[in-house]
């Protein structure tokens, strides 16, 4: 069977946005409204060249309009008048509450993994974050499995209130901040970062952020008002054994992956 | 033809396929997969390395209740070694056990208990994983090997909601099961009984459940479960149980069928009333989920002058934006059991002025002083607010800023009662105390909840030290509470939430309207000019 032209189109049409509005929001993430807009257009482009692509497809797909505006016909006399006063409505309407709902609050491009400090002062003592590729205690292999178990404890009496049991950021309080707890079985998050990144995030906290990535909003406490040098590794080795990702090591060219989003 | 049949049975077996897949989906969304009733030594061995890997840091190695995390949670993890499970779908059993049926206990780990600290582990754990820590926990009470689960709970004689059975429900609720007396007449969880002390088995204190709000029943909210909780009661807590364990077993005895009659029909009459109370525990609610929480609250533009009073009609006009607090546990002293779930807050202004009207739930109207056990303050609320103007998209510290970004908190207490405003430089800043600042308010405690009023005018002299609010900006604020009856106070034992956005209402704009025109016209010459150039070339 021959599908009009019309069919086609629209059906091309509607797979699209079936495709943008809930297929890749399944697989990934929902399509930002602005780019989903881009989206729409550029499909409505590419139906357009299709049917554009010659002079026979171009009339076949143009006759119905040009019917609608010339035809003499009973039926197509009234539905002209119809159409003409139906479409300026709708586009007034479409008009007038697109300028109502312009409320919208300011959204400042926060950066999630900004550059860390060359060093860190931890509790008055100078630390290169570059001169540590990996955590002090991995050194100590022997020991491991009970530093990861201290991480554990210190985990369950600090961080799981926010950053929750699963290591997923929803801990029982994680609702009442915002930007949310890192989740950390993500892939966005430690899997992308150096441990010594982490105890630098971890050592200064919220405050500790530069402002580019405000620091007046985020909930992460200071830890080295809490913690010591020691425990903070213990715990990173917690997160990393737990959620199975492995720590970037930092090379000495300083290259990191903590570049801003 | 034949080759028609064929495509037929084809998309009849397509069909059944689709079906049978569709059913083990559903199947397996409603977590069926049956608990082996016998487990081998392997799921034991497998049992005990999920329990110590996820369990054990708050309900303890020894399954006795005492983890890492058990000193810092409300309500505190459960003691395993009891076998006392909150939520059973299974009567008590003849030895007097109140035992949880295998599938219970897995649906307490999977679903996990809401508004606690206990998750939800199925995104984490596989079905079959969860039956295995399942048995494993079981081993922690002897009594799962002594005794087996009882009668199944009956959910017959179900009562669609309606407003009659709605006030059945309220009158069974106030005096045949007494309900009240525990959660309180709106059901807020202040009863006299929890006002004088519940403790659960082991001699925590602990509350009872605020009705009002679904999202925070631990053994969820769904029709079922309520029903269940009132018939069965939580095991552990003096939630006490209200269905009679076989009542059918007076029946059985007797040969006279008048009588056995009756005592089906009262049987039935208990199935009945308790499904009436769940009619009307769920007409309590405020809100059947956890709201979302809005990222702006609109202050709604009125004319003439601002409601005072926290109960005057004019408030059903401005939006209703519902905020989670949390416990502050970001600086020392950190307050890790919180009590207070959230606020609703809702804003007006008329261009002069702006009003806020802050309500949320507490048990205990608390006064300093008032036990023994602990030490006791006044409960109280404040708004933050940036003291300086601001620019670009720094913000003050959300707590309680610091030396370069101060907040303006406007802070009303029960005791005296008037809003104060109070300036802090971080939380070691913040001081109870403060100048009237302009702040008119009134609030009262009306069973179990607050409601406060707070106004001011939108700008006042000092334009740079004081929270100013211009018309048609977003503004950054943010709400923090003390419950004092919890040993909240000061600067850092409180509850806070994240900066959320103000926007005042500007007088309704004329741009939709001219807008309307603009697209009209729009439409008007596109069709024209294409009826122009049709007809030009084909006319």
């Amino acid at each position: 069977m021959r599908l009009s032209i019309h069919l086609k189109s629209l059906l091309t049409l509607l797979v699209a946005i079936f495709v943008f509005s809930v297929v890749v929001p399944f697989v990934s993430a929902p399509i930002p409204g602005q780019l989903y807009g881009w989206y729409v257009i550029t499909t409505l482009f590419v139906i357009y060249l299709y049917v554009s692509s010659s002079e026979a497809s171009w009339e076949e797909f143009i006759s119905p309009v040009r019917q609608l505006l010339l035809a003499r016909t009973a039926l197509m006399k009234p539905l002209r008048i119809v159409v003409f006063i139906v479409v300026p409505l709708l586009c007034g309407w479409y008009f007038s509450t697109w300028a109502a709902g312009g409320s919208a609050p300011p959204g400042g491009l926060r950066v999630i993994h900004p550059t860390p400090p060359s060093s860190v002062n931890f509790q008055g003592k100078q630390l290169v974050l570059q001169d540590i590729p990996v955590s002090p205690i991995r050194k100590d292999e022997a020991h491991l499995a009970e530093h990861i178990e201290n991480g554990r404890i210190i985990y369950y009496e600090n961080c799981f209130f926010c950053h929750g049991d699963a290591l997923q950021g929803k801990g029982h309080f994680a609702q009442g901040f915002n930007p949310a707890p890192a989740d950390f079985q993500a892939s966005g998050t430690i899997a992308q970062l150096s441990e010594s990144y982490l105890f630098w995030r971890i050592a200064k906290g919220g405050p500790g952020l530069p402002s580019e990535s405000t620091p007046w909003d985020s909930a992460m406490p200071i830890w080295e008002d809490f913690l010591t040098e020691e425990e903070i590794w213990q715990v990173i080795a917690y997160l990393y054994d737990t959620t199975g990702h492995e720590p970037r090591v930092m090379d000495h060219g300083g290259g990191e992956g903590g570049g801003g989003h | 033809m034949s080759e028609q049949r064929i495509t037929r049975g084809r998309s009849v077996s397509a069909l059944a396929c689709c079906m049978g897949v569709g059913l083990w989906l559903f199947l397996s969304l409603l977590g069926a997969s049956p608990v082996n009733a016998q487990p081998t030594e392997a799921d034991l061995e497998a049992g005990e390395q999920i329990y110590l890997q996820r369990c054990a840091h708050c309900h303890g190695v020894e399954g006795d209740g005492v983890g890492a995390s058990t000193d810092v949670v409300y309500p505190k993890p459960r003691d395993f070694t009891s076998g006392v499970y909150k939520f059973r779908t299974r009567h008590e059993t003849e030895e007097g056990n109140w035992l949880a049926a295998d599938s219970d206990i897995a649906r307490s780990i999977r679903e996990g208990l809401h508004g606690s600290s206990m998750p939800g582990w199925e995104t984490v754990l596989s079905g079959q994983q969860i039956d295995q820590l399942v048995h494993y926990i079981k081993t922690f009470a002897d009594v799962f090997e002594e005794d087996t689960p009882g009668l199944e709970l009956s959910f017959a004689n179900e009562i669609a909601s309606s407003p009659e059975s709605i006030a059945r429900g309220k009158e069974i609720f106030e005096t045949v099961f007494e309900c009240h007396t525990c959660h309180g007449t709106d059901g807020r969880g202040n009863g006299e009984e929890a006002l004088a002390g519940l403790e659960d088995d082991w001699g925590y204190r602990i509350w009872p459940a605020n009705l009002t709000k679904p999202w925070t029943y631990r053994g969820g909210s769904g029709r079922r479960d309520i029903f269940r909780n009132i018939s069965l009661g939580i095991a552990g807590t003096p939630m006490p149980p209200f269905a009679d364990p076989d009542p059918m077993a007076e029946a059985r005895e007797t040969d006279d069928p008048e009588e056995k009659q009756e005592i089906e029909a009262l049987a039935r009459e208990l199935q009945e009333d308790t499904w009436h109370t769940v009619n009307y525990v769920q007409s309590l609610w405020t809100y059947p989920q956890e709201p979302e929480v809005k990222a702006t609250l609109t202050a709604k533009r009125v004319d003439g002058a601002l409601p005072m009073s926290p109960d005057d009609a004019a408030w059903q006009e401005a939006p209703v934006n519902y905020y989670p607090l949390v416990g502050q546990v970001i600086q020392e002293p950190r307050l890790f059991a919180s009590m207070t779930v959230g606020v609703e807050l809702q804003a007006l202004h008329n261009g002069e002025e702006v009003a806020f009207r802050l309500v949320w739930d507490d048990r205990t109207e608390s006064a300093p002083g008032e036990s023994e056990e602990m030490e006791t303050y006044g409960d109280a609320v404040a708004l933050q607010f940036s003291s300086k103007p601001l620019s670009g998209m720094e913000k003050p510290y959300f707590l309680m800023g610091d030396a370069s970004y101060p907040t303006d908190l406007w802070y009303w207490r029960n005791d005296p009662g008037d809003a104060v405003l109070t300036r802090t430089q971080g939380a070691g800043t913040f001081q109870a105390d403060g100048n009237a600042g302009g702040l008119v308010s009134q609030g009262q405690f009306d069973n179990g909840q607050y409601r406060v009023v707070i106004q001011r005018a939108l700008q006042t002299e000092q334009t740079d030290t004081e929270v100013q609010f211009p018309i048609g900006a977003f503004i950054p604020f943010s709400v923090t509470g003390w419950d004092g009856s919890n040993g909240e106070f000061g600067g850092y034992k409180r509850t806070v939430m994240a900066w959320y956005n103000l926007y005042l209402e500007p007088e309704p704009s004329k741009a939709p309207l001219y807008l309307l025109l603009v697209g009209i016209g729009f439409g008007l010459i596109v069709e024209f000019s294409a009826l122009f150039v049709t007809r030009k070339n084909h006319g």
